[in-house]
């Protein structure tokens, strides 16, 4: 088995044992980009030579018996929407070709702080707005799953690496589902923290008030570490991975089975999955109850007159100078939002008030968790796709950007071959709690050991060491 | 003035994309409106959804 398929927690206990250095896991992960990545397109800068300094640091550290923690000589990957000192970071678009940050954006120190190996820039929709593309300076990544089929976005990158095998763990940004729904899709587990537990300084905005930095993770236990590492502290959240083996016997877990299930884009078979998540939690111990709650196209109307209106704002200036520079479907997106009037936004975050706290009365008082859809089907193929226009694809995930719950995406089931997944969501600043759930299904299934085959002239054996 | 089906109005969507200083190529006009009615109707859900709110609600008697 080659040694980029240890989880970081195994590599972990190898690295501080001495019988594995941070050097030879690196090298591992970078023979696996290699041979594997002209399959996925996950990565659009992989950042070797910095990458192999990194973990010799990392090394010498571990030698001279200096801790940082778990991700300490652990490669990871960031989104290149997230600023990192001194490597492009386009933001996914020609607008931004070359563009060379000059600091790191606060996720970036925060893993550097802690010894984390950063491997390379992962591939973003364009400026994470809407895709697949197919007239940017890098084609778009695709799904370990079947190549022929879309990763979901704007985290593409992320879930392609992770799916993949490439990386245990990414961080990604989620300002509609980015993050899970790209996990979902690529049958990986996505986490898209609490408004505000994550800092955002250094990613380049897409909608300031429903931008979340996340993370894309082989595991639920990957993607609590890496929180733990970067996230701001206070409330449960920032010792997430502590709390996975309490067990979650009593917990009650609100089912959002009414918000998916009569939805004419879901997959009939998504609904057996969701049914059957839900039962494995009650076989787990949990008390599942089913609720109503607000009409979802309600939180999907507010997200998207907020969302337009202030990716907007932030664009003003290089649509204004750049505007031929942008690929089609993000400055169709963009220039949609022209029709929005102050009043508009207003009523949209009105509506946001309501609905978080409609959410907060009808849930959270009385439930620890809430489990609903993610994405309502399995990832579509590139050829439904034109890059002419937008094509739109259900999901359940955009409703916790206006509210700022946390949610996880977790892999519950195959259709077709193809990963599908659920979402768990939580209190403010409960990470803790739903990873502790996730973690917990994770463990009563198998959903999440199960890989993708070998992509065409690729495969995992030559990468073996 | 053009209005497309939805009511949205063509011209005045170009008129305030070249206050932007923007200029919508011809060729994404369609799905430029498309999406400019995807947010109007998005509008009048949440209108719809606030008056409903103002509303008394009904109570048995």
């Amino acid at each position: 088995m080659t040694l980029a398929r240890l989880s970081i927690s195994e590599a972990g206990s190898r690295l501080r044992a001495g019988s594995l250095t941070s050097v030879e896991l690196t090298r591992a992960h970078l023979t696996l980009v290699r041979q594997l990545d002209p399959a996925y397109r996950a990565f659009v800068a992989v950042m070797e030579n910095t990458a192999l300094d990194e973990a010799a640091a990392a090394d010498r550290e571990f030698a001279a018996g200096v801790d940082r923690g778990p991700l300490q000589g652990i490669p990871v990957g960031i989104k290149d929407l997230i600023d990192t000192a001194g490597v492009t970071t386009s933001y996914g678009s020609r607008v931004f070709e070359g563009h060379v940050p000059a600091g790191d954006a606060a996720v970036a120190r925060r893993l550097r702080d802690a010894g984390a190996v950063i491997l390379g820039k992962l591939a973003t929709y364009e400026f994470a707005l809407v895709g697949p593309s197919f007239d940017l300076p890098a084609p778009p990544a695709t799904n370990p799953w079947n190549v022929a089929r879309i990763t979901g976005g704007s985290s593409s990158g992320c879930a392609a690496a992770v799916a993949g095998g490439l990386l245990r763990t990414s961080i990604g940004t989620d300002t509609g589902g980015s993050v899970r729904s790209p996990a979902g899709y690529c049958g990986v587990v996505g986490l898209k923290p609490s408004l505000g537990r994550v800092g955002k300084d250094g990613v380049f905005p897409l909608s300031r008030t429903l931008d979340h930095v996340g993370t894309v993770s082989a595991s639920v236990a990957e993607a609590a570490l890496t929180l733990d590492v970067i996230a701001d502290p206070g409330g449960d959240g920032a010792r997430a991975a502590s709390q996975l083996d309490r067990d979650i016997a009593g917990l009650r877990i609100a089912y959002a089975r009414d918000w998916f299930a009569s939805d004419p884009g879901v997959m009939p078979q998504m609904v057996r999955v969701m049914d059957a998540a839900a039962s494995q939690l009650s076989l787990l111990g949990a008390r599942i109850e089913e609720v109503s709650l607000p009409d979802y196209a309600v939180f999907e109307a507010s997200a998207s007159v907020i969302l337009h209106a202030e990716a907007l704002a932030a664009h003003s200036a290089p649509l204004r100078e750049r505007s031929a520079d942008y690929g089609r479907l993000a400055f169709q997106s963009l220039m949609s939002g022209v029709c929005l009037s102050e009043a508009d936004v207003e009523l949209a975050r009105s509506v946001r008030s309501t609905l978080t706290e409609a959410l907060q009365d009808r849930v959270f008082n009385r439930f620890d968790a809430l489990l609903t859809a993610n994405t309502l089907a399995t990832a579509p193929a590139f050829s439904s796709f034109d890059g002419k226009r937008a094509v739109w694809t259900p999901m359940r995930t955009i409703p916790f950007n206006l509210t700022g719950h946390p949610a996880l995406a977790v892999p519950a089931g195959f259709i077709g071959g193809l990963p599908a997944g659920m979402q768990i969501v939580g209190r403010p600043f409960g990470e803790a709690t739903i990873c502790r759930i996730g973690h917990a299904f994770e463990q009563a299934t198998d959903h999440s050991t199960e890989r993708p085959p070998a992509p065409m002239g690729g495969s995992y054996a030559q990468a073996s060491f | 003035m053009k209005k497309d089906e939805a009511g949205i109005d063509e011209s005045a969507l170009l008129d305030r994309a070249a206050a932007l200083g923007v200029n919508i190529p011809p060729d994404q006009r369609i799905p430029v409106l498309e999406g400019a009615r995807r947010l109007s109707d998005a509008c009048r859900l949440l209108r719809a959804f606030k008056d409903a709110e103002k509303k008394p609600s009904s109570s048995p008697t």
